[in-house]
Protein backbone atom coordinates (compact mmCIF):
# COMPACT_ATOMS: atom_id res chain seq x y z
CA UNK A 1 0.00 0.00 0.00
CA UNK A 2 0.72 3.66 -1.00
CA UNK A 3 2.44 5.11 2.20
CA UNK A 4 1.22 8.88 2.74
CA UNK A 5 4.66 10.97 3.14
CA UNK A 6 4.37 14.56 4.45
CA UNK A 7 7.42 16.70 5.57
CA UNK A 8 7.28 20.48 6.46
CA UNK A 9 8.41 22.60 3.92
CA UNK A 10 11.04 24.16 5.65
CA UNK A 11 12.31 20.64 7.15
CA UNK A 12 11.93 19.63 3.33
CA UNK A 13 13.94 22.60 2.36
CA UNK A 14 16.48 22.20 4.83
CA UNK A 15 16.84 18.64 4.16
CA UNK A 16 17.27 18.87 0.21
CA UNK A 17 19.87 22.32 1.10
CA UNK A 18 22.08 20.32 3.40
CA UNK A 19 21.94 17.22 0.73
CA UNK A 20 23.32 19.75 -2.03
CA UNK A 21 26.02 21.75 0.26
CA UNK A 22 28.06 18.65 1.97
CA UNK A 23 26.98 15.69 -0.61
CA UNK A 24 29.84 13.82 1.37
CA UNK A 25 28.41 14.53 4.88
CA UNK A 26 31.97 15.94 5.67
CA UNK A 27 29.99 18.18 7.94
CA UNK A 28 29.27 15.56 10.56
CA UNK A 29 25.04 16.34 9.55
CA UNK A 30 22.96 13.45 8.96
CA UNK A 31 20.64 15.09 6.40
CA UNK A 32 18.23 12.10 6.99
CA UNK A 33 18.09 13.77 11.06
CA UNK A 34 16.86 17.40 9.58
CA UNK A 35 13.23 14.73 8.43
CA UNK A 36 12.51 13.86 12.27
CA UNK A 37 9.05 15.83 11.79
CA UNK A 38 8.20 14.28 8.75
CA UNK A 39 5.89 11.40 8.42
CA UNK A 40 6.99 8.31 5.99
CA UNK A 41 10.04 9.78 4.97
CA UNK A 42 13.51 8.99 6.58
CA UNK A 43 15.73 8.71 3.60
CA UNK A 44 15.96 9.96 -0.35
CA UNK A 45 14.26 7.37 -1.77
CA UNK A 46 11.23 7.91 0.69
CA UNK A 47 11.48 12.19 0.10
CA UNK A 48 12.21 11.78 -3.82
CA UNK A 49 10.59 9.74 -6.46
CA UNK A 50 12.53 7.46 -8.69
CA UNK A 51 11.27 8.02 -12.56
CA UNK A 52 11.50 5.21 -14.88
CA UNK A 53 15.17 5.92 -15.96
CA UNK A 54 16.53 7.75 -12.71
CA UNK A 55 16.82 6.21 -9.21
CA UNK A 56 16.14 8.80 -6.42
CA UNK A 57 19.69 9.44 -5.99
CA UNK A 58 19.99 9.77 -9.33
CA UNK A 59 17.76 12.68 -9.90
CA UNK A 60 19.06 14.37 -6.88
CA UNK A 61 22.49 13.63 -7.82
CA UNK A 62 22.01 16.05 -10.71
CA UNK A 63 21.19 18.71 -8.57
CA UNK A 64 23.88 18.01 -6.13
CA UNK A 65 26.66 18.21 -9.29
CA UNK A 66 25.02 21.46 -10.74
CA UNK A 67 25.05 23.28 -7.28
CA UNK A 68 29.24 22.71 -7.03
CA UNK A 69 29.99 22.53 -11.11
CA UNK A 70 27.72 26.31 -11.03
CA UNK A 71 29.45 27.88 -8.45
CA UNK A 72 32.96 26.69 -9.77
CA UNK A 73 32.41 27.87 -13.21
CA UNK A 74 31.19 31.93 -11.77
CA UNK A 75 34.65 31.26 -9.26
CA UNK A 76 36.32 30.56 -12.87
CA UNK A 77 34.73 33.37 -14.34
CA UNK A 78 35.48 35.55 -11.38
CA UNK A 79 39.23 34.34 -11.01
CA UNK A 80 40.26 33.31 -14.36
CA UNK A 81 44.27 34.47 -14.33
CA UNK A 82 44.01 32.91 -11.02
CA UNK A 83 42.37 29.51 -12.27
CA UNK A 84 45.58 29.56 -15.18
CA UNK A 85 48.03 30.51 -12.42
CA UNK A 86 47.21 27.50 -10.50
CA UNK A 87 45.93 25.11 -12.90
CA UNK A 88 42.38 23.75 -13.08
CA UNK A 89 42.59 21.27 -11.00
CA UNK A 90 44.35 23.04 -8.08
CA UNK A 91 41.94 26.11 -8.60
CA UNK A 92 38.76 23.59 -8.25
CA UNK A 93 40.46 22.01 -5.02
CA UNK A 94 40.48 25.57 -3.39
CA UNK A 95 37.08 26.91 -5.02
CA UNK A 96 35.34 23.50 -4.18
CA UNK A 97 36.78 23.93 -0.42
CA UNK A 98 36.24 27.78 -0.23
CA UNK A 99 32.58 27.30 -1.25
CA UNK A 100 31.91 24.39 1.44
CA UNK A 101 33.08 26.74 3.86
CA UNK A 102 31.78 30.03 2.89
CA UNK A 103 28.79 28.83 1.38
CA UNK A 104 27.21 32.45 -0.85
CA UNK A 105 24.80 34.15 1.11
CA UNK A 106 23.44 36.78 -1.42
CA UNK A 107 21.71 36.80 -4.34
CA UNK A 108 23.71 38.46 -6.50
CA UNK A 109 27.01 35.94 -7.84
CA UNK A 110 29.34 38.78 -8.29
CA UNK A 111 29.92 38.78 -4.41
CA UNK A 112 30.82 34.99 -4.25
CA UNK A 113 35.21 35.25 -4.44
CA UNK A 114 35.12 38.53 -1.72
CA UNK A 115 36.11 36.24 1.37
CA UNK A 116 38.53 33.96 -1.55
CA UNK A 117 42.37 35.78 -1.22
CA UNK A 118 41.16 35.65 3.07
CA UNK A 119 40.97 31.93 2.57
CA UNK A 120 43.56 31.55 0.36
CA UNK A 121 45.78 33.24 3.24
CA UNK A 122 44.65 31.74 5.91
CA UNK A 123 44.98 27.89 4.26
CA UNK A 124 47.95 28.28 2.63
CA UNK A 125 49.66 25.18 1.84
CA UNK A 126 53.07 26.10 4.13
CA UNK A 127 51.04 27.74 6.68
CA UNK A 128 52.92 25.05 9.09
CA UNK A 129 56.19 26.02 7.22
CA UNK A 130 58.90 28.56 8.44
CA UNK A 131 60.31 29.27 5.28
CA UNK A 132 57.23 30.54 3.21
CA UNK A 133 56.89 30.12 -0.47
CA UNK A 134 57.17 32.94 -2.67
CA UNK A 135 54.54 31.55 -5.54
CA UNK A 136 51.62 31.47 -2.75
CA UNK A 137 51.83 34.87 -1.84
CA UNK A 138 51.83 35.65 -5.49
CA UNK A 139 48.35 33.12 -5.84
CA UNK A 140 46.91 35.50 -3.09
CA UNK A 141 48.01 38.70 -4.71
CA UNK A 142 46.40 38.00 -8.05
CA UNK A 143 43.09 36.55 -6.25
CA UNK A 144 42.79 40.18 -4.22
CA UNK A 145 43.79 42.17 -7.67
CA UNK A 146 41.17 40.08 -9.71
CA UNK A 147 38.37 40.51 -7.42
CA UNK A 148 39.19 44.49 -7.00
CA UNK A 149 39.06 44.57 -10.49
CA UNK A 150 35.21 43.42 -10.57
CA UNK A 151 34.32 45.71 -7.58
CA UNK A 152 35.89 48.83 -9.56
CA UNK A 153 33.43 47.61 -12.45
CA UNK A 154 30.81 47.70 -10.88
CA UNK A 155 30.90 50.83 -8.04
CA UNK A 156 28.85 53.27 -7.81
CA UNK A 157 30.25 56.42 -9.08
CA UNK A 158 30.10 60.15 -10.82
CA UNK A 159 30.01 59.72 -14.62
CA UNK A 160 29.03 62.75 -15.48
CA UNK A 161 32.09 65.15 -14.78
CA UNK A 162 34.90 66.99 -17.11
CA UNK A 163 38.13 65.18 -18.05
CA UNK A 164 40.91 67.83 -17.54
CA UNK A 165 43.02 68.99 -20.69
CA UNK A 166 46.72 70.01 -21.21
CA UNK A 167 45.34 73.67 -20.57
CA UNK A 168 43.18 72.75 -17.29
CA UNK A 169 45.39 74.84 -14.22
CA UNK A 170 47.42 72.79 -12.26
CA UNK A 171 45.22 73.49 -9.22
CA UNK A 172 42.23 72.34 -10.63
CA UNK A 173 43.59 69.00 -11.02
CA UNK A 174 41.72 65.95 -9.32
CA UNK A 175 41.66 62.29 -9.65
CA UNK A 176 38.90 60.86 -11.49
CA UNK A 177 36.40 59.03 -9.11
CA UNK A 178 36.92 55.49 -9.93
CA UNK A 179 40.98 55.35 -8.63
CA UNK A 180 42.46 52.52 -6.83
CA UNK A 181 46.29 52.62 -6.35
CA UNK A 182 47.75 48.86 -5.95
CA UNK A 183 51.21 47.91 -4.74
CA UNK A 184 52.22 44.48 -5.09
CA UNK A 185 55.54 41.80 -4.34
CA UNK A 186 55.18 40.66 -7.37
CA UNK A 187 54.66 41.88 -10.63
CA UNK A 188 51.02 40.97 -10.69
CA UNK A 189 49.44 43.77 -13.05
CA UNK A 190 51.85 42.25 -16.17
CA UNK A 191 50.89 38.77 -15.27
CA UNK A 192 47.31 39.62 -15.34
CA UNK A 193 47.58 41.57 -18.55
CA UNK A 194 49.34 39.20 -20.38
CA UNK A 195 46.91 36.06 -19.37
CA UNK A 196 44.59 38.26 -20.26
CA UNK A 197 45.77 38.90 -23.30
CA UNK A 198 46.11 35.36 -24.54
CA UNK A 199 49.63 35.16 -23.55
CA UNK A 200 50.80 32.05 -21.37
CA UNK A 201 52.79 34.09 -18.46
CA UNK A 202 54.78 31.61 -16.52
CA UNK A 203 54.92 32.30 -12.51
CA UNK A 204 57.16 35.70 -11.69
CA UNK A 205 59.74 36.20 -9.54
CA UNK A 206 59.34 38.44 -6.55
CA UNK A 207 59.69 41.82 -7.65
CA UNK A 208 57.84 45.01 -6.26
CA UNK A 209 55.01 46.51 -8.14
CA UNK A 210 53.08 49.09 -8.33
CA UNK A 211 49.55 50.03 -10.77
CA UNK A 212 46.62 52.29 -10.96
CA UNK A 213 43.17 51.17 -12.11
CA UNK A 214 40.92 54.04 -12.96
CA UNK A 215 37.55 54.16 -14.96
CA UNK A 216 35.95 56.33 -17.65
CA UNK A 217 32.74 56.22 -18.85
CA UNK A 218 32.41 53.09 -17.44
CA UNK A 219 35.49 51.16 -18.67
CA UNK A 220 38.70 50.38 -17.18
CA UNK A 221 42.10 51.12 -17.78
CA UNK A 222 45.26 49.70 -15.77
CA UNK A 223 48.63 51.67 -15.82
CA UNK A 224 51.51 50.56 -14.13
CA UNK A 225 53.31 52.95 -12.24
CA UNK A 226 57.24 53.62 -10.53
CA UNK A 227 57.23 53.60 -6.95
CA UNK A 228 57.95 57.33 -6.68
CA UNK A 229 54.44 57.84 -9.28
CA UNK A 230 52.69 55.23 -6.69
CA UNK A 231 53.62 57.66 -3.56
CA UNK A 232 52.64 60.86 -5.18
CA UNK A 233 49.38 59.41 -6.30
CA UNK A 234 48.81 58.10 -2.56
CA UNK A 235 49.41 61.47 -1.53
CA UNK A 236 46.95 63.05 -3.98
CA UNK A 237 44.32 60.47 -3.21
CA UNK A 238 44.84 61.35 0.45
CA UNK A 239 44.42 65.01 0.18
CA UNK A 240 42.55 65.42 -3.03
CA UNK A 241 45.07 68.58 -3.73
CA UNK A 242 48.07 69.07 -6.05
CA UNK A 243 50.03 71.45 -4.06
CA UNK A 244 49.70 69.58 -0.77
CA UNK A 245 50.60 66.56 -2.64
CA UNK A 246 53.64 68.07 -4.32
CA UNK A 247 54.58 69.91 -0.70
CA UNK A 248 54.70 66.40 0.80
CA UNK A 249 56.21 63.91 -1.71
CA UNK A 250 59.18 66.56 -2.13
CA UNK A 251 59.46 66.75 1.35
CA UNK A 252 59.72 62.90 1.54
CA UNK A 253 61.96 62.71 -1.59
CA UNK A 254 64.32 65.80 -0.55
CA UNK A 255 66.96 63.01 0.29
CA UNK A 256 67.34 62.61 -3.48
CA UNK A 257 67.87 65.68 -4.57
CA UNK A 258 65.72 65.17 -7.20
CA UNK A 259 64.88 67.94 -9.67
CA UNK A 260 61.14 67.41 -8.75
CA UNK A 261 59.10 69.93 -11.00
CA UNK A 262 60.69 68.60 -14.36
CA UNK A 263 59.19 65.43 -13.81
CA UNK A 264 56.04 66.34 -12.47
CA UNK A 265 55.69 68.23 -15.99
CA UNK A 266 56.39 65.07 -17.93
CA UNK A 267 54.09 62.99 -15.25
CA UNK A 268 50.84 65.34 -15.08
CA UNK A 269 51.53 65.54 -19.29
CA UNK A 270 51.37 61.62 -19.66
CA UNK A 271 48.58 61.53 -16.81
CA UNK A 272 46.30 64.18 -18.26
CA UNK A 273 46.48 61.76 -21.35
CA UNK A 274 45.71 58.78 -20.02
CA UNK A 275 42.40 60.23 -17.94
CA UNK A 276 43.65 60.33 -14.64
CA UNK A 277 42.30 64.03 -14.09
CA UNK A 278 39.14 65.41 -13.99
CA UNK A 279 38.54 69.32 -13.67
CA UNK B 1 -11.25 37.37 -17.27
CA UNK B 2 -8.53 40.07 -19.18
CA UNK B 3 -6.26 38.10 -21.21
CA UNK B 4 -2.77 38.18 -20.38
CA UNK B 5 -3.46 40.63 -17.55
CA UNK B 6 -3.83 43.50 -19.93
CA UNK B 7 -0.43 43.12 -20.32
CA UNK B 8 0.90 43.59 -24.58
CA UNK B 9 1.92 40.85 -26.74
CA UNK B 10 5.66 42.45 -27.09
CA UNK B 11 6.29 39.81 -30.17
CA UNK B 12 9.38 38.47 -30.37
CA UNK B 13 12.23 38.96 -28.06
CA UNK B 14 15.86 37.99 -27.18
CA UNK B 15 18.02 37.88 -23.73
CA UNK B 16 20.19 41.27 -23.35
CA UNK B 17 23.59 39.42 -22.91
CA UNK B 18 26.71 41.22 -22.56
CA UNK B 19 28.36 39.77 -25.44
CA UNK B 20 25.48 41.83 -28.33
CA UNK B 21 25.89 45.35 -26.15
CA UNK B 22 28.04 46.95 -28.33
CA UNK B 23 26.02 45.27 -31.37
CA UNK B 24 22.38 46.01 -30.44
CA UNK B 25 23.49 50.04 -29.61
CA UNK B 26 25.57 50.14 -32.88
CA UNK B 27 23.01 48.28 -35.18
CA UNK B 28 19.56 48.60 -33.57
CA UNK B 29 18.11 45.43 -34.70
CA UNK B 30 14.82 44.58 -35.48
CA UNK B 31 14.41 43.20 -32.19
CA UNK B 32 10.88 43.93 -30.78
CA UNK B 33 12.06 43.55 -27.38
CA UNK B 34 14.40 42.14 -24.38
CA UNK B 35 14.23 40.51 -21.36
CA UNK B 36 17.07 41.01 -18.89
CA UNK B 37 18.27 39.14 -15.95
CA UNK B 38 17.40 41.77 -13.20
CA UNK B 39 20.35 40.79 -11.16
CA UNK B 40 23.03 41.37 -13.25
CA UNK B 41 21.81 45.07 -13.56
CA UNK B 42 20.43 45.48 -10.02
CA UNK B 43 23.48 46.18 -7.90
CA UNK B 44 25.77 46.96 -11.00
CA UNK B 45 26.71 50.94 -11.34
CA UNK B 46 28.96 50.22 -14.22
CA UNK B 47 28.56 49.82 -17.66
CA UNK B 48 26.01 47.40 -17.86
CA UNK B 49 23.45 48.94 -15.91
CA UNK B 50 24.65 52.34 -18.14
CA UNK B 51 23.54 50.28 -21.70
CA UNK B 52 20.64 49.03 -20.15
CA UNK B 53 19.33 52.05 -19.90
CA UNK B 54 20.02 53.36 -23.29
CA UNK B 55 18.70 50.30 -23.92
CA UNK B 56 15.29 50.20 -22.66
CA UNK B 57 15.25 53.82 -24.17
CA UNK B 58 15.04 52.48 -27.21
CA UNK B 59 13.26 48.82 -26.71
CA UNK B 60 10.44 48.14 -24.39
CA UNK B 61 12.65 45.35 -21.73
CA UNK B 62 11.20 42.77 -19.25
CA UNK B 63 13.06 41.86 -16.15
CA UNK B 64 13.57 38.47 -15.34
CA UNK B 65 14.75 37.14 -11.99
CA UNK B 66 16.41 34.15 -10.44
CA UNK B 67 16.87 35.22 -6.67
CA UNK B 68 13.27 35.85 -5.56
CA UNK B 69 13.14 32.47 -3.81
CA UNK B 70 9.05 32.57 -3.66
CA UNK B 71 9.16 29.13 -2.37
CA UNK B 72 11.51 29.33 0.09
CA UNK B 73 10.90 29.02 4.21
CA UNK B 74 13.23 32.10 4.86
CA UNK B 75 11.69 35.60 5.20
CA UNK B 76 11.05 37.37 1.73
CA UNK B 77 14.32 39.78 1.43
CA UNK B 78 13.56 42.67 1.37
CA UNK B 79 16.95 44.11 0.55
CA UNK B 80 16.45 42.09 -2.90
CA UNK B 81 12.66 43.62 -3.65
CA UNK B 82 14.19 47.13 -2.96
CA UNK B 83 16.72 47.06 -5.39
CA UNK B 84 14.39 45.38 -7.51
CA UNK B 85 12.22 47.98 -7.36
CA UNK B 86 14.60 50.72 -8.40
CA UNK B 87 16.15 48.90 -11.06
CA UNK B 88 12.47 48.15 -12.25
CA UNK B 89 12.30 52.48 -11.77
CA UNK B 90 14.59 53.09 -14.01
CA UNK B 91 14.17 50.51 -16.57
CA UNK B 92 10.33 50.65 -16.49
CA UNK B 93 10.15 46.96 -17.90
CA UNK B 94 6.82 45.95 -18.93
CA UNK B 95 6.09 43.55 -16.67
CA UNK B 96 8.64 41.74 -13.53
CA UNK B 97 9.46 37.73 -13.54
CA UNK B 98 10.95 34.92 -11.91
CA UNK B 99 10.65 31.20 -11.13
CA UNK B 100 8.41 28.82 -9.41
CA UNK B 101 11.40 27.87 -7.05
CA UNK B 102 13.28 28.25 -4.14
CA UNK B 103 17.07 29.06 -4.37
CA UNK B 104 18.43 28.09 -0.65
CA UNK B 105 17.10 28.64 3.26
CA UNK B 106 18.69 29.87 6.14
CA UNK B 107 20.14 32.81 4.15
CA UNK B 108 22.58 30.61 1.70
CA UNK B 109 21.99 31.03 -1.83
CA UNK B 110 22.68 28.14 -3.53
CA UNK B 111 22.34 29.79 -6.94
CA UNK B 112 19.79 27.31 -8.32
CA UNK B 113 16.56 27.54 -9.36
CA UNK B 114 15.00 24.22 -6.83
CA UNK B 115 12.10 22.60 -6.96
CA UNK B 116 9.64 22.21 -4.96
CA UNK B 117 7.18 19.60 -3.36
CA UNK B 118 3.84 20.37 -4.98
CA UNK B 119 0.75 20.32 -2.46
CA UNK B 120 -1.36 22.17 -0.13
CA UNK B 121 1.33 23.75 1.84
CA UNK B 122 3.86 24.86 -0.66
CA UNK B 123 0.62 26.10 -2.81
CA UNK B 124 -0.92 28.26 0.73
CA UNK B 125 3.11 29.17 1.08
CA UNK B 126 4.10 30.30 -2.29
CA UNK B 127 0.16 32.39 -2.71
CA UNK B 128 1.04 34.39 0.33
CA UNK B 129 4.32 35.66 -1.06
CA UNK B 130 3.11 36.11 -4.38
CA UNK B 131 0.85 38.49 -2.78
CA UNK B 132 3.45 40.00 -0.37
CA UNK B 133 5.74 41.05 -2.97
CA UNK B 134 2.72 41.88 -5.54
CA UNK B 135 2.28 44.51 -2.85
CA UNK B 136 5.31 45.69 -2.69
CA UNK B 137 6.19 45.92 -6.30
CA UNK B 138 2.88 47.12 -7.15
CA UNK B 139 2.06 45.26 -9.95
CA UNK B 140 1.79 41.85 -10.76
CA UNK B 141 4.51 38.94 -10.79
CA UNK B 142 4.82 36.59 -13.86
CA UNK B 143 5.75 33.84 -12.75
CA UNK B 144 7.89 31.01 -14.63
CA UNK B 145 7.35 26.86 -14.48
CA UNK B 146 11.07 26.27 -13.75
CA UNK B 147 12.73 23.22 -14.91
CA UNK B 148 13.06 19.91 -12.40
CA UNK B 149 15.03 17.30 -12.08
CA UNK B 150 13.53 15.75 -9.22
CA UNK B 151 9.66 14.95 -8.03
CA UNK B 152 8.99 14.50 -4.69
CA UNK B 153 6.86 11.94 -2.58
CA UNK B 154 4.96 14.93 -0.70
CA UNK B 155 3.61 16.28 -3.65
CA UNK B 156 0.20 16.08 -3.94
CA UNK B 157 -0.66 18.53 -7.16
CA UNK B 158 1.08 18.09 -10.74
CA UNK B 159 2.37 21.73 -11.64
CA UNK B 160 -0.39 22.56 -13.91
CA UNK B 161 -2.62 22.63 -11.60
CA UNK B 162 -0.61 24.37 -8.86
CA UNK B 163 0.05 26.92 -11.38
CA UNK B 164 -3.96 27.31 -12.16
CA UNK B 165 -4.27 27.75 -8.47
CA UNK B 166 -2.04 30.27 -7.93
CA UNK B 167 -2.76 32.28 -10.59
CA UNK B 168 -6.29 32.10 -9.15
CA UNK B 169 -5.23 33.18 -5.23
CA UNK B 170 -2.82 35.43 -6.30
CA UNK B 171 -3.92 37.25 -9.34
CA UNK B 172 -0.50 36.63 -11.33
CA UNK B 173 0.61 35.64 -14.66
CA UNK B 174 2.57 33.00 -15.83
CA UNK B 175 5.53 32.76 -18.04
CA UNK B 176 5.33 29.60 -19.58
CA UNK B 177 8.61 27.74 -20.63
CA UNK B 178 7.96 25.50 -23.23
CA UNK B 179 11.64 23.88 -23.21
CA UNK B 180 11.12 23.62 -19.30
CA UNK B 181 8.26 21.86 -19.63
CA UNK B 182 9.82 19.46 -22.04
CA UNK B 183 12.88 19.12 -19.45
CA UNK B 184 10.65 18.48 -16.83
CA UNK B 185 8.61 16.18 -18.40
CA UNK B 186 11.33 13.70 -19.77
CA UNK B 187 12.86 14.12 -16.14
CA UNK B 188 10.00 13.02 -14.21
CA UNK B 189 8.11 11.00 -16.54
CA UNK B 190 4.71 13.34 -17.13
CA UNK B 191 3.21 14.21 -20.45
CA UNK B 192 4.27 17.39 -21.84
CA UNK B 193 0.77 17.82 -23.42
CA UNK B 194 -1.32 17.58 -20.67
CA UNK B 195 0.92 20.01 -19.10
CA UNK B 196 0.54 22.80 -21.40
CA UNK B 197 -3.56 21.30 -22.15
CA UNK B 198 -3.78 21.67 -17.76
CA UNK B 199 -2.41 25.30 -17.35
CA UNK B 200 -4.24 28.53 -17.16
CA UNK B 201 -4.05 30.27 -21.15
CA UNK B 202 -5.71 33.02 -19.90
CA UNK B 203 -2.57 34.14 -17.56
CA UNK B 204 0.34 33.09 -19.86
CA UNK B 205 1.56 36.59 -20.42
CA UNK B 206 4.89 35.46 -21.86
CA UNK B 207 6.24 32.35 -22.96
CA UNK B 208 10.52 31.14 -23.07
CA UNK B 209 11.88 28.66 -25.94
CA UNK B 210 15.91 27.20 -25.32
CA UNK B 211 17.98 24.61 -25.90
CA UNK B 212 18.89 21.95 -23.73
CA UNK B 213 21.38 19.13 -23.07
CA UNK B 214 19.93 15.78 -24.01
CA UNK B 215 22.01 13.49 -21.16
CA UNK B 216 20.09 10.14 -22.55
CA UNK B 217 18.62 9.60 -19.10
CA UNK B 218 17.91 13.07 -18.61
CA UNK B 219 18.11 16.10 -20.00
CA UNK B 220 19.52 19.14 -18.57
CA UNK B 221 18.33 23.29 -19.59
CA UNK B 222 21.16 24.55 -20.64
CA UNK B 223 20.08 27.55 -23.30
CA UNK B 224 23.49 26.72 -24.92
CA UNK B 225 21.97 25.57 -27.92
CA UNK B 226 19.06 25.57 -30.74
CA UNK B 227 15.67 24.76 -29.84
CA UNK B 228 14.86 21.41 -30.50
CA UNK B 229 12.23 19.83 -33.06
CA UNK B 230 9.88 18.62 -29.66
CA UNK B 231 10.16 21.83 -28.30
CA UNK B 232 9.04 23.56 -31.44
CA UNK B 233 6.42 21.26 -32.01
CA UNK B 234 5.15 21.92 -27.87
CA UNK B 235 5.60 25.47 -28.70
CA UNK B 236 3.06 25.05 -31.45
CA UNK B 237 0.49 23.83 -29.85
CA UNK B 238 1.23 26.39 -26.48
CA UNK B 239 1.29 29.29 -28.57
CA UNK B 240 -2.24 28.74 -30.16
CA UNK B 241 -3.65 28.23 -26.62
CA UNK B 242 -2.17 31.26 -25.00
CA UNK B 243 -3.43 34.00 -27.28
CA UNK B 244 -0.44 35.07 -28.67
CA UNK B 245 1.60 35.77 -25.80
CA UNK B 246 5.06 37.03 -26.22
CA UNK B 247 8.05 35.07 -26.96
CA UNK B 248 11.43 35.10 -25.56
CA UNK B 249 14.46 33.02 -26.43
CA UNK B 250 16.93 32.43 -24.07
CA UNK B 251 20.25 31.59 -24.79
CA UNK B 252 23.21 31.71 -22.01
CA UNK B 253 25.86 29.43 -22.71
CA UNK B 254 27.85 29.18 -25.87
CA UNK B 255 26.12 32.48 -26.87
CA UNK B 256 26.52 32.75 -30.91
CA UNK B 257 26.45 36.28 -32.36
CA UNK B 258 23.74 38.12 -32.66
CA UNK B 259 22.05 37.59 -35.75
CA UNK B 260 22.71 33.99 -34.77
CA UNK B 261 20.63 34.31 -32.08
CA UNK B 262 18.18 36.21 -33.71
CA UNK B 263 17.64 34.17 -36.66
CA UNK B 264 16.69 30.98 -33.93
CA UNK B 265 14.14 33.75 -32.50
CA UNK B 266 13.14 33.81 -36.23
CA UNK B 267 11.82 30.51 -36.42
CA UNK B 268 9.54 30.79 -34.52
CA UNK B 269 7.31 32.74 -36.59
CA UNK B 270 7.17 29.70 -38.93
CA UNK B 271 5.12 27.51 -35.78
CA UNK B 272 3.15 30.44 -34.78
CA UNK B 273 1.27 28.86 -37.71
CA UNK B 274 -0.99 25.71 -36.13
CA UNK B 275 -0.76 24.39 -40.18
CA UNK B 276 3.31 24.31 -39.77
CA UNK B 277 4.12 21.10 -40.15
CA UNK B 278 7.79 21.49 -41.00
CA UNK B 279 11.12 20.36 -38.85
CA UNK B 280 14.62 21.78 -38.10
CA UNK B 281 17.66 19.61 -38.96
CA UNK B 282 19.45 18.84 -35.61
CA UNK B 283 22.84 17.78 -34.95
CA UNK B 284 22.81 15.44 -31.66
CA UNK B 285 25.80 15.66 -29.79
CA UNK B 286 26.47 14.04 -26.70
CA UNK B 287 29.10 16.25 -24.90
CA UNK B 288 30.00 16.99 -21.19
CA UNK B 289 27.31 17.49 -18.53
CA UNK B 290 26.57 21.44 -18.96
CA UNK B 291 24.98 23.34 -15.67
CA UNK B 292 21.59 24.68 -15.95
CA UNK B 293 20.57 27.89 -16.68
CA UNK B 294 20.19 31.11 -16.75
CA UNK B 295 23.00 31.98 -14.38
CA UNK B 296 23.53 35.73 -13.01
CA UNK B 297 26.82 36.63 -13.82
CA UNK B 298 28.41 39.33 -16.11
CA UNK B 299 32.47 38.90 -17.51
CA UNK B 300 33.91 41.80 -17.05
CA UNK B 301 37.18 41.18 -19.38
CA UNK B 302 35.74 42.34 -22.52
CA UNK B 303 35.13 45.97 -20.32
CA UNK B 304 38.66 46.25 -19.44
Amino acid sequence: MHKTVKIPLKDFQQWMQQLLLDPYQQTGVNPNDLLSNATNAASIEDVICHSEKLSAQEHLGIYQRSYIARLRNCMSQQFSALEYALGEAIFCAFADDYLASRPSHHYNLSFLGAHFADYLENNRPDAEETVKEDWIDFIIELARFEYAIGVLFDTKAEEDYQLATFETPEEQLKIVPIFSLFTFKFPVRKYYSEFKNGKNPALPLEKESYSVVLRHQFKLSIYDLHKEQYDFLSLLKEHNDIATAKDLFQTHYTKNDMQFEPIWSNWKERWIAANFFRV
Amino acid sequence: METRLGLPNLGLGLGLRSQHFEHILQNKPAVDWFEVISENFMDSHGRPRYILQQIAEQYPVVMHGVSLSIGSTDPLNFDYLKSLKQLAGEVKPAWISDHLCWTGVLTTNSHDLLPLPLNDESLKHVCNRIRQVQDYLERPLIVENPSTYAAFNNSTLPEWDFLRIMTEETGCGLLLDVNNVYVSSFNNDFDPVTYINGIPHDRVVQMHLAGHQNCGNYIIDTHDREVNNQVWKLFQMAYQLANEASVLLEWDGNIPAFDVYHSELLKSKKYMDATFTGAEKEVHSMDKEQVSNPLNLFAVNQFL
